[in-house]
């Protein structure tokens, strides 16, 4: 078909299809979807870990930018824009499960102590590193979890991610650093396979820092 | 020597510590092995969790249950009824019997489930097409009254050889050999067709009197553009809403559905796609 402002490869851009979608084509916003489909996908999957409620996730941040494509005034990417709806579905979903099952806050830090503990390698489960990372990853606190996510796994830069998340770079750099600094105790293990793994490798006391950064 | 803590290595490494303490780190790191070695594994884990990152391909039946929610607001939002949803499905059959008119649209979807998921949602619209057989479709010219070709012509530049209200009405058989209209052989381009003014199903169903004998809403549509010179079968061209610089307007038909149906009037829009634009009961 026509279009009016045909890219040199011919496939109509993504700004392209979210405006055809907002002037009511009825398919735009599908292939907009299919495009980045995996890309979103991975990172609903990597930060929720359950495939299901990764779907549900990305179900209802597909429903909410349908919805909302009209207040995109493209001042970021159509794709930093949707995967910022995406990793709010995301937030969204982990606190209402939070609500419904009334578990202490993943970043209590009793529970983050217990969640800190290195799996426990069974020979015949052979836990993989793959396995590990993931689990570890897990036990993060939500923020610092999709900070990772984003910046370490999908290979986002910290600007990006910062837009993504809604929050400044710094904050970004901060959750990234807090989180790394959270999973090298459930991981050294990997580097360190003699060292017995119900034993916490680092026996350095916490720093004494003021201020919260993120 | 008290060692940093691993959150204060890990913000040494990301850059976020204040100047003092980032200091401190560093002078530390440079004489102790044990945190040098903490900070390596600390280095090494972007480059883990990128490995472990690898998702696989999203389950064809969870991607199934995303694209049909999209596929339903899509529904939801258009509230296609019967004679347009039938019409969208013959829309293409239509276009591919005339590569010329559709202006060569030989583009392949980019995403093959893309297609997939089209066929199911004509398929599922097919019942439709009994309904859009038994309609009565009346396509409404208006002959000289709205806008010069010219300015017509500025608004439309641009917009391309799109698929013509005819071919979207051809599948139909119902035009009688008398529903001619000027342009109706060629596709006519949005430039040389008559532009319909916002607000023609309102003023259509205001000017709508069904106790009048005779009074037929062909007869309203006609007076509500102020013209007796309706046509069936002619092709107009419609001001998209809401669509800044997608240029000018593009073509479209009205339908007319009997008086039996909950909704009897339909503005369409034939490009990009086949689409709704407006639709209202007529003449209650």
């Amino acid at each position: 078909m026509a279009s009016p402002a045909p890219p040199t490869d011919g496939r109509p851009t993504d700004a392209e299809l979210l405006r055809r979608h907002v002037d009511g084509d009825p398919d735009a916003f599908g292939d907009l979807f299919s495009r980045h489909r995996e890309r979103l996908w991975a990172v609903a999957l990597r930060t929720l870990g359950d495939p299901d409620n990764a779907a549900d996730a990305l179900q209802d941040a597909m429903v909410a930018a349908f919805r909302r494509a009209g207040s995109f005034r493209g001042d970021s990417a159509v794709t930093t824009w949707l995967h910022r709806v995406v990793v709010n579905a995301c937030l969204d979903l982990v606190r209402r499960q939070r609500v419904r099952a009334a578990e202490p806050l993943p970043d209590d830090p009793d529970r983050g102590h217990v969640l800190a503990s290195p799996p426990e390698p069974d020979p015949a489960e052979q836990l993989t590193e793959r396995t590990a990372v993931l689990a570890a990853l897990r036990s993060l606190p939500i923020e610092q979890r999709q900070a990772l996510v984003l910046v370490d796994m999908e290979g986002y830069s910290v600007a990006e991610a910062a837009q993504m998340l809604d929050c400044a770079a710094g904050t970004v750099k901060s959750r990234c650093a807090r989180g790394r600094a959270r999973l090298l105790p459930q991981l050294e293990w990997l580097r360190n396979p003699d060292r017995p793994a119900d034993v916490p490798p680092l026996d350095a006391p916490e720093p004494t820092r003021g201020g919260d950064l993120s | 020597m008290t060692h940093p803590g691993v959150e204060a290595i890990a913000e040494h490494l990301e850059g976020t510590l204040d100047q003092a303490e980032d200091q401190r780190v560093r002078e530390h790191l440079r004489s102790c092995a044990e945190c040098t070695d903490r900070a390596d594994a600390l280095s090494a884990l972007p480059g883990l969790l990128r490995t472990a990152g690898e998702a696989p391909v999203m389950p064809e039946h969870l991607a199934r249950r995303v694209d049909d929610a999209i596929a339903d607001e899509a529904r939801r939002r258009a509230e296609v009824p019967a004679p347009v949803a039938a019409a969208a499905a013959m829309a293409q059959p239509a276009r591919a019997e005339k590569p010329a008119a559709a202006g060569g649209d030989a583009t392949p979807p980019p995403v093959a489930d893309l297609d997939v998921r089209r066929r199911r949602l004509r398929r599922m619209l097919a019942g439709g097409l009994l309904a859009a057989a038994a309609a009565t479709v009346v396509a409404v010219g208006l002959g000289d009254m709205l806008r010069t070709s010219e300015q017509q012509a500025a608004e439309g530049a641009g917009s391309g050889a799109p698929p013509s209200a005819e071919s979207l009405l051809q599948p139909e058989g119902r035009r009688g050999a008398s529903d001619t209209a000027p342009g109706a052989q060629q596709a006519p381009s949005a430039a040389a067709l008559p532009l319909v003014p916002a607000g023609l199903i309102a003023d259509v169903a205001a000017a709508h009197d069904p106790q009048r004998p005779g009074h037929e809403r062909r007869d309203c549509v006609a007076s509500a553009l102020g013209s007796d010179a309706a046509r069936t079968g002619a092709s107009y061209a419609v001001k998209l809403p809401g669509g800044a610089g997608s240029g000018g307007p593009t073509p479209g038909v009205v339908l007319l559905r009997p008086n039996d149906a909950p909704t009897q009037a339909v503005l369409v829009a034939c490009s990009p796609r086949p689409r709704v634009l407006d639709r209202r009961g007529l003449g209650q």
